[in-house]
């Protein structure tokens, strides 16, 4: 660890045995999250998702394409992220790095484990399948990314519109309505300082943690869940960040 | 390459690295053949491997993964079982403490199941350790042997 974060870290390690963050925030609570819808245009869904500093930008878009051989009667999703070197000076150019992959890996996760969409009502007809693409870009980096991509994700998705296509082509200018969603699915961070888990870290708990657990949810169901870090997590821990993970979660689905 | 990253990560909490300043520990993980459970089993071998070099470290981990196959918990997914199950939860665990090292999962699950799905992975792990305890046995008694062939004791 770079010795500035040992520092950061040190100070938060103080500030948290009187149980105190450095903005003041309690243990367990979100920075203030702004949801813009339809900022892209051209997109089929867009969303610009700010949680504290950090803004992210997600956008979705259609193509058609051939369906996995294992999954022949399923449409395609996937899920991209770009930590582009204007959203911080730690970003570099170049093809994603670990964090990046990690990013879109576990925002993909969420939204596909939850079944919100139907990727069996993308298909098109024996050979050919409609594709969705999110991307997910990163333009001011301020800690938390995954809930606050995750979010910008999901509020894209409840956007977006379902392309017209015919003769297995997609007729750009043409949409049948929306594209339907399921449950709504939002992520909840917590990075681990200790034996202290906080809340949506910001940049400087995101630099100095000793690790993260990320769990994703529907307003029923835990679909997906990510522990990153060194640092270890235990089964009493666990059971108390899935409890909040659901509350602060529905606070969440209910701002989209 | 979030693989590797979780699997590091992993193994960042139990290798005394203090031991070793200004090293790099490369940890190569090949699968052979793939049927389920691979990354937990990446996990086993590795702690077996790096026990094995003599490398210091506060535990020796072992993960197993657990899922929802037919609305059950159950432990250990074959490939076919993973592809019709509803969820998968790989987890390692440092037996030592029972605290989880990797923890990730997917699919839909209630608290309820995830909780079980934890209590179950802490039973596997117990044997999964043993079975880890006696391979390096195995092979220090198998060397002790040759060693006193050598010395034609």
């Amino acid at each position: 660890m770079e010795i500035l974060n040992e520092l950061k870290r040190d100070t938060i390690m103080r500030m948290l045995a009187e149980g105190k963050r450095a903005d003041g925030r309690k243990l367990d609570e979100f920075r203030t999250v702004r949801i813009q819808k339809n900022v892209l245009p051209n997109a089929e869904g867009s969303a610009l998702c700010q949680i504290g500093k950090t803004q992210v930008i997600a956008g979705l878009k259609f193509d058609v394409a051939t369906p996995y051989a294992d999954r022949p009667d399923e449409g395609v999703f996937s899920t991209g992220a770009e930590l582009v070197p204007l959203g911080s000076h730690m970003f570099e150019p170049g093809p994603p790095n670990e964090d990046a992959i990690e990013l879109a890996r576990v925002v993909d996760r969420g939204i596909r484990s939850s079944e919100t969409i139907d990727l069996k009502s993308f298909a098109i007809n024996d050979e050919k399948v409609l594709a969705l693409y999110l991307d997910l870009w990163v333009i001011d980096y301020g800690g938390n990314l995954i809930d606050t991509a995750a979010l910008a994700a999901m509020a894209a998705l409840l956007q977006t519109k379902m392309p017209k296509v015919e003769d297995a082509k997609i007729i750009r200018s043409e949409d049948v309505g929306n594209l339907k969603i399921g449950e709504k699915v939002v992520a909840c961070s917590f990075s681990k300082f200790g034996t202290h888990y906080l809340l949506d870290p910001a940049l400087d708990e995101d630099l100095g943690m000793d690790g993260k657990v990320t769990i994703s949810t529907t307003s029923k169901h835990v679909c997906a869940v990510q522990k990153s870090g060194w640092a270890s997590t235990n089964e009493k821990d666990v059971s108390d960040l899935v409890d909040l993970a659901f509350e602060r979660g529905n606070q969440l689905r209910s701002l989209l | 390459m979030e693989l590797s990253k979780v699997i590091r990560e992993t193994f960042e909490n139990v290798v005394i690295a203090e031991a070793y300043p200004k090293t790099q520990i490369d940890i190569y993980i090949e699968i052979l053949q793939s049927d389920g459970g691979t990354r937990c089993a990446a996990v086993t071998a590795a702690a077996v491997a790096l026990a094995d070099a003599g490398i210091p470290m506060k535990d020796l981990v072992c993960a197993v993964a657990v899922g929802k196959i037919d609305g059950e918990v159950a432990a250990d997914f074959s490939k076919d079982e993973d592809n019709y199950g509803q969820s998968d939860m790989p987890i390692a665990i440092a037996p030592r403490n029972g605290d989880m090292l990797l923890f990730q999962m997917d699919g839909l699950l209630t608290k309820d199941e995830v909780m079980q799905g934890i209590g179950m992975v802490k039973e596997a792990a117990k044997i999964i350790h043993q079975k880890q305890v006696d391979a390096l046995k195995a092979v220090y008694d198998r060397q002790s042997q040759m060693a006193e062939l050598d010395l034609g004791i």
